[in-house]
Parts: C-alpha cells; structure tokens; sequence
C-alpha cells in the first residue's frame, strides 16, 4: 500500500481546510448588507438620568408583561444590587455611586445594544435572530429551538431565558419595540421618559447629537461615545460624566464580536458545499487508492 | 419692558454715550450690526421681529435681569390636567433664590432674545418624534428645570411634590415650603474653622458681617449650588469653596505677607471686631450705627474725626448737648458751639479764655454734669 493512514489524514486536512479558508470573506460580506444608513438608534444621555425607572414601567405594558402599579417604580432600594435584564424586565435601571459622597448618583438604563454586528444573531444556529433595516436585532420565537448559544455569544450578556417554563420556554431581551418602530412609532422607553434621557432618531444624526453634546460640555461628559465603534458598532448608543467600565457597561474593543468564529463556523457548513465536497474528494481518493491497489496485485 | 431690554441689549453692544443709544435704537438697522444675528428673516418688523432663537447667541448683555420683587408670584402649569391636577410653581420664591447663583434669571430663562420672555415651548417642541434633536424635547426641558435642583435636594424624584394625582388633595404649599426651606446648615452667628496653619483657627463673625458691616447674603453667596443651602439626605456635605476666595474681596491677603494672614488665621478664637483697636473707641450712639453709616464702600478707611465731618447740621439750637453729659446753665444757653469750641474743633478740649479769665475746663463746668 504506497499511501499510509497517516498520509490520507494530511492530504485530507490539507484540502479540508482550504475549502474553509476561503470561504470567510464571502459570508462576513453577506452579514453586513443589513446595515442601512437610515437604521435608527438611542442615545442614552446618563448624566440626565434621574433613575426614576418609568422606563422598566412603561418597557413592561408595551410587552404584555405584568407591569404593576407605576408609583411602584419610585422604590430606590432595588439599586442595592447590580440588576440584568430578565425574561420579566427587559431593561433595567442600575445606580452607580459617583465618588464623593455628596455627588449625585449616576443612574444607567440596561438593555439590548442591538449591535450591528450582532453575535447572538451569528451563532444562532437556526437563523431566528436578525438585525433588521431599522436597527432592530429582533428573533423568532417560531424558529428558535431554545439552545441559548445566543446568550452565550452576546458581549453584553443580554438576552434571557424562560427557565421556569417547562413548555415552549422563551428567548426575551429588549426588541426595541419593533412593533411600534416598524410602524414609524418610538420605544415605549423613549416615550415615557421624563428627562429625556433617551433621544431616539437616525443613528448617525445621533452620533452628531452625542458629539455635540461632549463639545459644548466638555467638563460634564468623558469625550467617548459608548457604542459608537464597540463591538463593531451598536444601535444604542451611550453619554456618560464618568468612565463606562465604572458604570458596568463592558471595555470592548471595535472588533465585531462573531469575528473569526463565524467566519469559520459559516464556512464549514454554507449551502452544504464544503462537506459535500470534502466527502467527495475523500471519496475520490479512496476510490483511486483502492484502484492502484488493485492494480498493483 | 420690550423697549427697555432692546435699548438694554443695544446699549451694551456698541457701547456708545447715552444720549447716542437712544438714536441708535430709532434706527438701530444703520448701526454697524450684522442683521441676521439677531433676524431670521429679510425685513424683521416690530410686531414680528422674527429673532433667533438661540443658543448660538450667547452675549452676556442679553441675560435676563428683572428685580425679583416685580416677577409673577406663582405660575400655575396645567397643561397635563388630564392626568394630574396643576401644579403651583412658586415662582417669585425661585427667582429670590436665583440671585445666589451665577445665572440668576438666566439660570431658567436661558438664550431669551431681547424682548419679551418666551415660554419654553417656543424653543421646545412637545413631541417625542421631533425635527431638531438637539434641541431638547418639552417633556425633558421642563423635568430638567425642575428636577436638577430638586434632585439634589431629597436625592429621589419626588415625581408627587410636583404631579399630584387627579382628584387628590394637593399638598398645602406652605407645608411644602416649609420643608423644602429646611437648610443643609443652620445659619450660624459665628463659625470656627479649623486649619492646617500655625496659627490654626480662623474664627467668621457672620453675623457681625451681615449685621453691623452691612454686607447682603448675595455679596458673599453669589456663586452657589442650590445643594449648598437645600440638602436633606442623611450623608449631605456642604461643599466648602475655596476658602481665601471670599475673605479676600474685602481683606487683603498676602501670602508673602504674615502679618495679613494673621488678621484672620490666630492660636485660639477671636473676637469680632472692635473699634477700639483703631483708636476712637465709639460712644453709645455710634456703636449703634452699622459701619456703612460712617464708612462708605467695602473699604473701611480712616475718617475725619470733626463732628461737623458727618454732622454738617450741627449748631446751636439744634444741638441738644446734654448727649455729652453737660447742661448749660442759663448763663451758657444762648452761646454759639465756637465761643468755647474754637474754630469748631469739638474733638479738642473746650477753651473758657475767650470770656473768662483764669477759669479752665473741666476744673469749672458751665453748667453741670449728668453723667
């Protein structure tokens, strides 16, 4: 037998891994055509927050969740504990201590980034969760198997999962409203908030609005936008007074985080080719093997 | 009131002499000013000035200033009367209180043009889904007033103080003043600090400086916080200024200097101010009087000690010298205050030469003595 076991494995590896290697760029193109310059965002000024938490409230009606009575909200003992949103609120309001004793807390609003590169879309192995054109990273509740690789993908440890149910548990995380904002409306958080803490509109306008903001202010705001380039970019977009790592949103750099592993993990399996052909060509030099072996008997 | 803060606005641009502003402001389109800072559109009228809505204006002469005692007491705001009842802006109340800050009227009334005050929705806009995002929205606007001082007061929303639920009572607004008026310190007649110096305590009269030096809350306070007097949460701290900044608008300091360091800074505590030190130790009537009543402006300089110096109506017959302690005799009555007070110096010693021989003052008095 003129090729060993161990030859068979090298040539196979070989030609495996180039069927991989080139497929990543085409599928990271394909992912990104999603991104309209229209797609609208949220900045969230949190030095103008107040943490009066109508955001939770009015979050909770607009989800068919039982909200409570709204006067409810005004208890500021919840912000003992660093909150995440949950299958039951899904965005929360934390408050941060900021520094001397007499300075005013800082109050931040947790939810869905719904990033422009969204990892929890990319491992998604069914394809339930899609970035919409209006910036929305929404799911379907249909299609969704309820594996959770999305909950471990997602760099800011977003979405949440029914665990309590034993029947047809749910994905949950912030949709930003998309029944209202497909329909030219605003999210409910945006709407009930008193301080305007929220600003909605085109993300690009809100990244002049947040600059602006910083310029006229220097002294009030740390000069970066959170969200603007993190993770590849994200619809939500965040002003702070003090430094976000304080404030429990998450250092991350601009890389979009499916990166290399979706890459890797699209390629393997796109429209079925790789593997069919993989079998193919190992077919193929089995069936030649086996020939010369004939042959030479 | 419109004519008033346009002539204002205009006085302090160019900065010309009185009687020139006034014609300027007849016809203030041939002043050497450029149109369409102030207008937006081609032939501004007055009935429709169409002036720019800021905040690109920013010149300080345009900043709102109107005595607080001619301002609107209260402002009912109603406009969300489907959902609460209106709340009570007490709004005379706040714009006392504004003079301790910088902005003063400004502080609210930010980027007004010349003329009348606007109302925020005219810069404003209610809807969430607006135009002009930079502009904040009406909602935000109004919280924002409200609640960057309010906030800092209780540390919570407060949402009901201001929003009281349709067809409650509203809280009776002299109890709500009376809890919001409570201070993050009481106001103290004397305070003692305590620094790092060699000489360690610093004692401040306050009151003597409000009191007898005539000085107002705001010519000290007129930088503050709304916290620094409004604080109620259990961990509040006054936020102390740096400390030279005040003292020194009216007593020199020198850090070269000791000796100006040592009028303030001692080993122990120091009394207030005495008159004594400065050699004219005041009598009952003058110790009475407020230091501004002799002295004028905020640098106390020596005066000239002549009676007649501030008492230019002093003489005979208007006088009643039995202040000094002496009543004439009948024989003395009629005289001129010169006769025995030469050439009116009434701080040195009174001469009897004039009319008697050998008889000085105090051995013979011509009258007698009361005190």
């Amino acid at each position: 037998m003129n090729q060993s076991r161990r030859n068979f494995f090298k040539t196979a590896g070989v030609i495996g891994a180039s069927i991989a290697g080139a497929k990543p760029t085409m599928a990271a193109a394909e992912s990104k055509n999603i991104l309209s310059d229209d797609r609208m965002g949220v900045l969230v000024d949190t030095t103008r927050c107040i943490g009066c938490r109508r955001c939770e409230f009015a979050c909770r009606e607009a989800h068919d969740i039982d909200a409570g009575q709204m006067l409810d909200y005004d208890d500021r003992s919840v912000f003992d504990t660093l909150r995440r949103p949950e299958v039951d609120s899904l965005t929360v309001v934390n408050e941060f201590k900021n520094g001397e004793p007499a300075a005013e807390a800082i109050n931040v609003k947790v939810q869905c980034m719904h990033c422009d590169h969204p990892a929890c879309a990319s491992a998604c192995i069914v394809g339930a969760i899609t970035k919409q054109q209006n910036g929305a990273v929404i799911w379907d509740t249909d299609k969704c198997i309820g594996c959770r690789y999305c909950m471990v993908a997602c760099p800011f440890q977003i979405p949440a999962f029914e665990y309590q149910k034993a029947i047809q548990p749910r994905l949950m995380k912030c949709d930003f409203c998309f029944s209202r904002t497909s329909q030219g409306g605003i999210p409910a958080c945006v709407e009930i908030c008193p301080m305007e803490v929220l600003t909605y509109g085109k993300r690009y306008e809100l990244v002049k609005l947040a600059r602006k903001r910083i310029e006229q202010n220097p002294e009030k705001y740390v000069n970066h936008i959170y969200g603007e380039t993190e993770v590849g970019g994200t619809s939500w977009l965040y002003l702070a007074g003090k430094d976000f790592k304080d404030l429990a949103l998450p250092a991350h750099g601009s890389a979009p985080a499916p990166g290399a592993s979706e890459s890797l993990q699209h390629g393997i399996f796109k429209y079925f080719i790789p593997p069919i052909s993989l079998f193919a060509i190992l077919g193929g030099i089995m069936w030649l093997s086996k020939n010369k072996e004939e042959t030479g008997e | 009131m419109r004519t008033t803060y346009a002539f204002l606005f205009l006085l302090c641009i160019v900065g010309q002499p009185l009687q020139a502003q006034k014609e300027i402001y007849k016809n203030h389109a041939k002043a050497p000013l450029d149109c369409n800072e102030c207008h937006t559109c081609q032939n501004p009228s007055y009935k429709s000035p169409c002036l720019t809505l800021f905040p690109e204006f920013k010149r300080e002469s345009l900043t709102l200033r109107r005595p607080a005692d001619e301002v609107e007491a209260l402002v009912k705001i109603d406009t969300l009367m489907q959902y609460y009842e209106a709340s009570i802006f007490k709004h005379k109340l706040h714009a006392e209180m504004s003079a301790f800050s910088t902005g003063g009227c400004a502080s609210c009334h930010h980027n007004n043009p010349p003329g009348d005050i606007l109302p925020c929705i005219d810069c404003h806009e209610p809807a969430a889904e607006r135009e002009n995002l930079a502009v904040i929205g009406l909602k935000g606007a109004y919280h924002g007033q409200c609640l960057g001082c309010h906030k800092q007061w209780s540390h919570k929303t407060d949402c009901e103080k201001c929003h009281v639920e349709k067809g409650k009572e509203p809280l009776p607004p002299t109890s709500l003043i009376l809890e919001m008026s409570q201070l993050t310190e009481p106001i103290l007649p004397k305070v003692i600090y305590e620094t790092e110096e060699d000489n360690p305590i610093v004692t401040f009269h306050h009151d003597a400086h409000h009191n007898q030096y005539g000085l107002e809350c705001i010519d000290c306070h007129k930088n503050e916080t709304c916290d620094r007097c409004h604080d109620k949460s259990e961990n509040k701290v006054a936020i102390e200024k740096e400390p030279h900044e005040n003292c020194q608008s009216c007593h020199d300091c020198d850090s070269e200097d000791d000796k100006t360091c040592l009028k303030c800074h001692d080993t122990k505590e120091k009394p207030p101010f005495n008159h004594k030190i400065t050699g004219w130790v005041l009598n009952r009537y003058h110790e009475k009087l407020e230091c501004l009543a002799c002295h004028s402006g905020t640098r106390f300089t020596k005066l000239n000690k002549t009676c007649t110096a501030c008492h230019k109506n002093w003489k005979q017959g208007s006088f009643d010298h039995k202040v000094t302690g002496v009543v004439f005799d009948e024989n003395h009555e009629e005289n001129d205050c010169a006769d025995c007070h030469l050439q009116r110096k009434f701080d040195q010693k009174p001469a009897c030469s004039e009319c008697h021989d050998e008889i000085t003052w105090p051995e013979r008095v011509p009258g007698e003595l009361v005190k």
